[in-house]
């Protein structure tokens, strides 16, 4: 296959418009391989053009008639559906928030760093409590938040530039959270479009 | 394949039914059923069917599956013919619901199963209208090789030939972008025309 043959494919492929036509032609006049598929083309293009038939299944248009004569049921569903169940059916809201469970599930070390970042600086230094609240679940954030933060200055102390980075990079993560996630959520959306995926709820 | 009708078009091509006739019977039927005359909309069914069938199993490849999404296409355009202005072809309008009702179905399936296609029984492949006197062999070797294509691809290329040749209705039609059809339609044909050629150029 010669440079001929590919530039002949590539004008098939782009559905065979006029311009070019007749250096192709005289490409596959000379060329065993490309006529071939020039007369392949015809006939696949006759075929296509034909639009396709299927008999129904006797019964079909009672089956429609049943269908339409009921009440919408998909509507009166959807219309009581809560809005975040709807969301939740959802690919990319699936993938937003199973990023989020990940994040959350694993990143405490990630938060008690962050954390441990913000109270070095003043304001919140002096009103933790405020900030926090009291109780049960703030005494387990705070100690989760110290261990975290124990775990860091160890690191500091073995390995300081490890320490240092991690703590940047934690800080970074947290702080950039949403962003990841918008970002995420966005991404999914296009590669879903891309990939043709037709949107269902449409007419 | 997709190229302008005098570059490629056969000296019999299929005759199809009388598109102007068909259209001004249908235009009258759609006023009435915009009316909520539901037996004016059972003979649009009737008339239509067999094509919805037809397009919606070239795309599922599954005979089930394209029931089940021609009568949720009928169904859906009886609940939006008051929307429907008349702008294109009520057959037309049709179609792109019955491929978006399809090409959501043939991914359903594909989860549902795993896997792309099961090989479908030949008998239920759509019978393409013979595109040349007496070659349904060749329609049905075309309906064989549509099963190499994505679902995706088969539903662009199929909506290609029923919109005219016009991407950006495709487009519309199945919600991508015009360069997503474009690379299905490309992908698509270039895997037929290769298949068709390696099994043997036109013998059945």
């Amino acid at each position: 296959m010669n440079a001929g043959c590919k530039e002949f494919d590539r004008w098939l492929d782009a559905g065979a418009p006029a311009a070019g036509e007749r250096a192709v032609h005289d490409h596959a006049a000379g060329c065993a391989r490309c006529a071939a598929r020039l007369e392949a083309a015809r006939t696949l293009d006759a075929l296509l053009a034909a639009p396709p038939v299927a008999p129904a299944r006797e019964g079909f248009a009672d089956a429609v008639m049943r269908r339409i004569a009921r009440p919408p049921q998909a509507r009166t569903r959807a219309a009581s559906t809560p809005w975040w169940l709807g969301l939740a059916a959802e690919p990319a809201a699936a993938l937003a928030v199973a990023l989020a469970v990940v994040t959350a599930t694993l990143s405490a070390p990630l938060w008690s760093a962050a954390l441990a970042l913000a109270r070095r600086m003043p304001a919140f230094a002096a009103a933790p409590t405020a900030l926090h609240g009291a109780g049960p679940l703030a005494a387990l954030w705070n100690a989760q938040t110290w261990a975290g933060a124990g775990q860091l200055a160890a690191l500091w102390r073995a390995q300081p530039w490890a320490g240092g980075g991690a703590l940047a990079v934690s800080s970074a993560l947290v702080a950039f959270a949403p962003a990841v996630l918008a970002g995420s959520w966005l991404l999914f959306r296009w590669l879903e479009r891309s990939v043709g995926h037709a949107r269902p709820g449409r007419v | 394949m997709g190229a302008t009708a005098a570059t490629l078009s056969l000296p019999a091509v299929a005759a199809l039914e009388p598109a102007s006739r068909a259209a001004g019977d249908d235009a009258a039927l759609v006023e009435r059923a915009r009316a909520g005359d539901a037996d004016a909309f059972r003979v649009l069914v009737e008339r239509h069917r067999d094509r919805a069938v037809g397009l919606a199993l070239r795309i599922t490849r599954s005979r089930a599956d394209a029931e089940d999404a021609a009568q949720d296409a009928f169904v859906r355009a009886w609940r939006a013919l008051p929307a429907f202005r008349g702008e294109s072809a009520f057959g037309t309008w049709l179609h792109r619901i019955v491929a978006r009702r399809a090409l959501d179905r043939a991914g359903s399936a594909r989860v549902r199963r795993g896997r792309e296609d099961e090989l479908p029984d030949a008998d239920d492949l759509p019978a393409a209208e013979p595109a040349i006197p007496g070659d349904p062999l060749l329609a049905r070797r075309l309906n064989t090789l549509m099963g190499e294509l994505s679902a995706p691809q088969r539903a662009a290329l199929t909506l290609y030939y029923l919109e005219d040749r016009a991407v950006e209705h495709v487009a519309t039609a199945l919600g991508m972008p015009e360069n997503t059809v474009k690379t299905h339609l490309s992908r698509a044909r270039a895997a037929l025309r290769e298949a068709w050629v390696r099994e043997g150029g036109e013998r059945p």
